[in-house]
């Protein structure tokens, strides 16, 4: 089982903590994040890299996304040792297996009514119940997830909505057919879109069924990048969790922001993942957290790319103890991007993931400091 | 600075470079970081491989970030976190390579910025400013590079000009805690290489290297020379085959007398999914036939990619995600450095005639495999001609 407790309630959210997730002990707190992995690897790191160069807090929980493997599922079911194995990941692990990947793709109008549409680089899968089911057994991570008709976009009319949360129904029935064997801890999904009453009629259906270890809410359509509204979010985020009981671990995928974080701790969310650290070091850029952040929801995105950095050779980030902001400069960094060298994303993902990492320990600080609900 | 002798084998060498920042164990292979930085390797991880020395190019640094750029960064040494031992080239053989418009007079190179478009000179006297900005523990000196397979007067005159340009390096080389080698050149004439290899070596202080091959000669003609130059020099100069670094090349150049090489195929060709293999030669990770190959690239290799990943898992990723390409770049270049630490022990026990039956067998044999192919196992281990002759003329025998 997912055994998580909440330590603490207070008016900017929740403290909590993972003692175990499926057979591994982790001792998580929480808020905190997943590590974010693409084809088995958090993206640019060797497992060698990872273990050596980046320090997390904590006992991580990995986010395996299912894309970027899709099309070898049969070659992994015969391999026989699992997933992470397959992958070279050192150890025994927590690791969460959702279908999606959050900073791929995910065009509207390929979901039916037996399948939910993934991208992978060289096209679109349909997964189906059946599909993912043996999936999820091959894999054998410790937890996976139910799945979602997500294609619910802010003008989706009622009869898609209806659609969408009953076609989330069925595949949960399903996937949780008595006869049928499918091993890991459950994290339901749960939709919606943006439509409260849809938020609330998915979670009524999907989410109370017994056995649930967490929830997760499809919030693609809220992600860095997106125009959002923090009322409109707010309302969808309690409908979907008014009906359902609070003591469960509550998590979102997906990159966002500082300050989004901020607002969505507030709104009762204890999981998120790295993905947005990522994300920024993709487009060779770094963050920084303001000193008085969460006080403030402020930080810094600094642009690597940009020239005037080639004469600056101080530290990325004074005070930063990552492996990068030790090791390295800014105009190191500079001549890294501007000569398309594959150590930039490297450097750049590590001192991102370290300063996301430091985000929730701060995070998690100034909630141990707040008064208790 | 200094090179010792610690074995010999028939023509070989097993010597210890003393360098300002490691001890370079020769024969040595040296990884090649161009822009400083070894392709999403990460120093740490080189160190763990026990690379003592890799290379970078001038040609590359000098225009990104720029020489004076890396000076201000503190060397390059600091710049990229590599505190072991680091070689730069003079940047002539890039120009040759890379620049359309080059042109060479008595005054030094003069090229085209791929930046600005603008010509530039580049004489010797500027190669070693830029290089003594660099901070390489070995610089190399700039020479008339011509290509292999050119004939005729300019392939003397390009010789003696490397001389004239040697005597000036030296005397725009101030810097006491770096090394500068002079560059053997003369073609593919022995008596030219022979001429040079005296001149030369009376004004070497280090060590010295081999230029000018490695550029679409025949074998035949490449062993050749590297046997005629490392005969024609003198003992006490540790012997840098410059752009060489296919396994069969090193392990003949070694045996022939050669210390020092290096070649960016390791990275390069991991780039493209190519594993270099001790069985076999080369793996090709994106062929099908590995598409459920649960093997991992050589099942003896140490290195972290074949202790963890299969052949399968890597045939899934190689140019999708980089993290392919960084594992197979450790593998290829652990590959290199242990097929050198090989060759060095083989020297040291004087057991290079087993190494070398073992090696030659193995390279041009199949690549292991769980199930053979009817095709790998019927195939015979065709030896070139070239290799039975430079292993002929070291006095050994192959008995298959």
């Amino acid at each position: 089982m997912v055994k998580f407790s909440i330590e603490k309630k207070t008016l900017l959210g929740r403290l909590g903590k993972i003692e175990s997730w499926g057979p591994v002990e982790v001792n998580h707190h929480t808020p905190s994040c997943m590590t974010y992995l693409r084809a088995g690897h958090i993206p640019h790191l060797t497992w060698d890299v990872a273990e050596n160069q980046l320090k997390l807090e904590q006992t991580p929980i990995y986010q395996m996304t299912l894309p970027s493997l899709v099309t070898n599922a049969k070659i992994i079911e015969k391999f026989g040792k699992g997933a992470a194995k397959f992958c070279g990941m050192p150890g025994k692990n927590a690791i969460h297996l959702t279908p999606f990947d959050p900073l791929g793709k995910l065009p509207g109008g390929y979901n039916d009514s037996k399948s939910i549409a993934v991208w992978t680089a060289n096209g679109k899968v349909s997964l189906d119940v059946k599909t993912w089911r043996s999936i999820v057994n091959s894999f054998g991570c410790s937890s996976f997830e139910s799945l979602v008709d997500y294609d619910t976009p802010k003008d989706a009319g009622q009869k898609k909505l209806v659609k969408a949360v009953d076609r989330t129904k069925t595949f949960h029935e399903q996937l949780f057919l008595q006869d049928e064997k499918v091993s890991g801890e459950r994290v339901v999904a749960l939709g919606g879109g943006f439509s409260k009453y849809h938020r609330r009629k998915c979670a009524v259906d999907v989410g109370l069924a017994e056995n649930t270890a967490a929830y997760t809410v499809e919030f693609h359509e809220f992600t860095e990048g997106k125009e959002t509204d923090e009322k409109e979010m707010k309302e969808l985020l309690e409908e979907t969790f008014s009906p359902l009981p609070p003591t469960k671990l509550r998590c979102i995928s997906g990159p966002f922001n500082p300050k989004t974080v901020l607002f969505l701790v507030q709104q009762g969310i204890d999981f998120f993942d790295s993905t947005f650290p990522i994300k920024l070091a993709e487009e060779g850029h770094a963050f920084c957290l303001a000193d008085d952040y969460p006080t403030s929801s402020k930080y810094e995105v600094v642009d690597f790319n940009n020239q005037k950095f080639a004469d600056d050779f101080t530290t990325p980030f004074e005070g930063c103890a990552c492996y990068t902001c030790t090791k390295y400069t800014k105009g190191y960094l500079q001549h890294l991007l501007n000569t398309r060298e594959l150590l930039a994303s490297i450097l750049l993902v590590i001192h991102n993931m370290t300063e996301y990492d430091r985000m929730f320990k701060l995070i998690r600080k100034s909630l141990e400091n707040s008064e208790g609900l | 600075m200094k090179y010792d002798i610690l074995a010999r084998a028939g023509f070989a060498r097993r010597g210890n470079l003393h360098l300002p920042h490691s001890i370079v164990e020769t024969p040595v292979f040296m990884p090649v970081g161009t822009q400083g930085t070894m392709k999403g390797v990460v120093p740490e991880q080189l160190v763990a491989m026990d690379c003592r020395i890799l290379l970078c190019n001038t040609y590359h640094l000098g225009h990104r970030p720029g020489h004076e750029r890396v000076k201000a960064a503190g060397g390059l040494h600091k710049m990229m976190n590599w505190d072991r031992s680091i070689l730069t080239d003079s940047g002539g053989f890039q120009m040759v390579s890379l620049s359309k418009l080059m042109t060479v007079d008595e005054n030094g190179v003069n090229f085209e910025s791929p930046h600005t478009g603008e010509m530039m000179a580049l004489p010797p006297e500027k190669s070693i400013e830029i290089q003594q900005a660099l901070g390489a523990d070995i610089m190399m000196q700039l020479d008339h590079v011509i290509h292999v397979l050119t004939t005729g007067d300019i392939v003397k005159e390009a010789m003696h000009r490397s001389i004239r340009w040697l005597d000036r390096c030296k005397v725009a080389h101030t810097r006491d805690d770096q090394a500068m080698f002079p560059i053997l050149q003369g073609g593919l004439n022995l008596e030219l290489r022979k001429e040079c290899a005296e001149e030369m070596a009376k004004r070497a202080k280090v060590g010295i290297a081999i230029g000018g091959l490695s550029g679409g000669e025949e074998k035949d003609h490449f062993w050749r020379v590297v046997a005629a130059c490392c005969a024609a020099l003198p003992p006490h100069l540790p012997r840098y085959v410059m752009g060489v670094g296919f396994p069969v090349d090193l392990v003949i150049c070694s045996l022939l007398g050669a210390d020092m090489f290096d070649c960016v195929y390791p990275t390069r060709t991991a780039r493209f999914g190519t594993a270099m293999v001790r069985r076999g030669g080369l793996m090709q990770l994106n062929q099908k036939r590995y598409k459920e190959d649960f093997l991992p690239i050589d099942d003896k290799c140490e290195c972290n990619t074949c202790k963890n990943y299969s052949r399968a898992y890597l045939h899934s990723i190689v140019g999708k995600e980089t993290v392919g390409c960084h594992l197979v770049s450790v593998h290829n270049i652990k590959h290199q450095l242990d097929l050198m630490r090989d060759v060095r022990q083989a020297i040291q026990s004087n057991s290079v005639e087993l190494f070398l039956k073992q090696f030659i067998h193995d390279y041009y044999g199949p690549i292991q495999s769980e199930e053979p192919s009817k095709q790998d196992s019927l195939k015979i281990r065709e030896v070139p001609q070239w290799v039975r002759d430079a292993v002929n003329h070291m006095g050994y025998k192959l008995d298959f």
